[in-house]
């Protein structure tokens, strides 16, 4: 039975749908069956990442209402890979459009076909969170390292705890590390602090994810890109939990120096 | 002020808002029915046009129990205004029929029920002293899974509230807009001014993120039927109000060294602590008229307004708000202080007004605020 995985964050623009996409293509990169709906009804952009708006025929409004055969008429296959589809959401629809019990039916049809189906959650805590909620079993909440994605992170974890969802990770975005170094930036410690969830991964800010995102090309497939480093190690971490979390470098120096104050540690011991 | 029904398998609780009516979790349903079918006979002029707030705890509720519930208020002429329940199930039936539902859990049923049976064994024993035995260390009502829950001190509060101005309107700079406003928003199906309401709870929640904080209504409501509802039940009559320590008699629960024959005082002249397990995140509110103790954290952006104390065992970082009905003997205490607001009784203590997030090193050791004249203070408690 495969995984249903909300990724959600309460605020916007925080890097959900880059998420999304990247830990999707990710799974389906190691081999898994993986689907990725698009929640934001209204408001679809998941296809534009991906580089597949010109293959939408059938949205997840069409479905939960039953104008098309079933899912899989509405299911639209990845240029890259065979193993991976994205459901749409409808450009043209409000958010009410789709009722949380739907979403649940629709959740429970997609876990018997995938090994992964991940929600990719509007901003918000309105109806389409709940929507997006209604059929997970674990959550990716996404933040970014600001008081007020934090702010918005922590409400919306009591939320999720309070929907009975019992696996839930953070994964922190657009990490700089220089600026953490320099304190004018929240670091993992200071959020973890707070939010006290399990650390899925930190993703460094990176320019050329902005550029992957551009060309529909998720950044995971770049092996030059940190953010795509980054995006690996989370989905080794999904995976299997064991992987250990990778730090964001900021420079050579800093890896030098930590290579250093390791040896000079292990010599010490 | 609560008042019980005959059997005890609902208790009804006037608070200043309104009713609110708790049904006993281990009560057999049949009975719950038939004592819910009885209400308006027993106090008809009580209960006129109400509309309540009904606490089920953990009951699991299937459609047709509520549905069974609803029909034998209307029967009566009365409605429903919100539920409260730990139970998901029973909460999404609700829901699913256009009703609020708050997770949380009083349990008064359950507490009334045993107090008054421990009252009748007493007084059979002791039939001299209309006290009871001392004072069992209440169980205090647990937090389930997130449970925000508050309820009317059980003290005789007409009194109280009348000679003590409502704090929030003594504080007007007070930026408490926040909650209301998401209330507000999230709470489009709006419930019509309801007759009565619970004074209650909390914001919180699974989709209830409203705080069932119901309009406020007259309070002249709840007083006229007590003596002749209490006389109806002799055991409820009979009960002392007022204990004086050289009265009690019997086992002492607290062997501890406490000399003999200290006043432990009764339950229902303390106030309730509310334990709650868990951590407090952003936008989660309790509010509860007694002692609040978290085992947990407070988050900013979370909040706690409790009539008596507050105790924090985890990073206290939200606002709390001691003694919010007035009580400037009321006290917080945490082991980490950095909180957005700290309130006691009308009064503020504002930390810094710098970044919290950034403060590297908070205050260590078990602190205590408490009012000192006009002003807040706090001070480390000495370690032993």
């Amino acid at each position: 039975m495969g995984k249903v995985i909300v990724v959600t964050s309460g605020k916007g623009g925080v890097g959900k749908t880059t998420a999304s996409a990247n830990i999707g293509a990710g799974l389906a990169s190691q081999g898994r069956s993986v689907v990725i709906i698009d929640t934001d009804i209204g408001l679809r952009n998941l296809d534009l990442v991906l580089g597949l708006e010109n293959r939408i025929v059938f949205d997840l409004v069409d479905v939960v209402e039953g104008k098309c055969r079933s899912f899989r008429q509405a299911l639209i296959k990845d240029k890259r890979f065979d193993n991976l589809f994205i459901l749409a959401s409808a450009q043209s629809r409000e958010k009410d459009a789709v009722k949380p019990e739907q979403m649940k039916k629709l959740c429970k049809e997609l876990e018997d076909a995938f090994d992964y189906i991940i929600l990719d959650c509007p901003a918000g805590i309105e109806m389409g969170f709940k929507n997006a909620i209604a059929g997970a079993h674990e959550a990716i909440v996404v933040t970014n390292p600001e008081v007020s994605a934090v702010r918005d992170a922590d409400r919306i974890v009591g939320l999720l705890e309070a929907a009975e969802i019992k696996n839930i990770r953070l994964l922190l975005n657009r990490v700089r590390p220089g600026q953490i170094q320099k304190g004018q930036m929240l670091s993992v410690e200071d959020i973890q602090d707070i939010l006290s969830i399990e650390l899925l991964g930190q993703v460094p800010e990176d320019e050329r994810i902005v550029h992957a995102s551009n060309r529909g090309e998720p950044a995971i497939l770049d092996m030059k890109s940190k953010a795509g480093n980054a995006y690996r190690n989370v989905v080794a971490r999904i995976l299997d939990p064991a992987v250990p979390v990778s730090a964001p470098d900021t420079s050579i120096w800093s890896k030098l120096r930590r290579v250093l104050t390791a040896d000079l540690g292990a010599q010490a011991g | 002020m609560a008042y019980t029904s005959m059997e005890n398998a609902i208790i009804l609780k006037g608070t200043r808002h309104g009713l609110l009516a708790s049904v006993r979790e281990d009560a057999d349903w049949k009975e719950v029915l038939r004592e819910l079918a009885g209400l308006m006979a027993h106090n008809a002029q009580f209960l006129k046009d109400a509309q309540l707030v009904l606490d089920f705890g953990w009951r699991e509720l299937c459609e047709e129990q509520f549905d069974a519930i609803i029909t034998v208020l209307k029967n009566q002429g009365l409605g429903c205004n919100g539920i409260l329940s730990t139970s998901l199930n029973t909460r999404t039936i609700a829901e699913g029929r256009g009703y609020r539902a708050i997770i949380g859990r009083l349990g008064l049923a359950q507490h009334h029920g045993r107090r008054l049976r421990r009252d009748q064994e007493a007084q059979a024993e002791v039939p001299v002293v209309a006290a009871p035995p001392v004072a069992v260390a209440e169980e205090p009502v647990k937090a389930e899974d997130s449970v925000v829950v508050a309820l009317e001190s059980t003290l005789p509060k007409d009194a109280v509230s009348e000679a003590i101005p409502e704090v929030s309107e003594t504080t007007p700079e007070v930026p408490n807009a926040e909650l209301p406003i998401e209330a507000t928003t999230a709470t489009e199906t709006s419930i019509p001014p309801a007759a009565a309401a619970a004074e209650m709870v909390c914001a919180e929640a699974a989709g209830v993120e409203d705080s069932l904080e119901l309009p406020p209504s007259e309070e002249s409501s709840i007083e006229a039927p007590s003596s002749a509802f209490d006389s109806a039940d002799p055991a409820v009559a009979n009960l002392p109000t007022v204990f004086d320590s050289s009265e009690i008699e019997g086992p002492r629960v607290f062997s501890s060294s406490q000399e003999p024959g200290i006043h432990i005082p009764h339950y229902q002249d303390e106030e309730p602590t509310l334990y709650i397990r868990k951590t407090l995140r952003s936008g989660q509110r309790v509010m509860f008229a007694g002692n609040v103790v978290l085992l947990g954290d407070l988050n900013p952006g979370a909040q706690i307004e409790a009539d008596g104390d507050v105790i924090v065992l985890g990073q206290l970082r939200g606002s709390v708000h001691a003694g919010c009905e007035g009580d400037e003997e009321a006290t917080v205490i945490t082991s980490s202080l950095r909180a957005t607001q700290l309130r006691i009784a009308d009064r503020f203590y504002k930390a810094e007004a710098s970044n919290r997030f950034f403060r590297k090193s908070p205050p260590t050791g078990t602190l205590r605020a408490r009012l000192d004249g006009e002003t807040v203070v706090v001070e480390a408690l000495p370690a032993r």
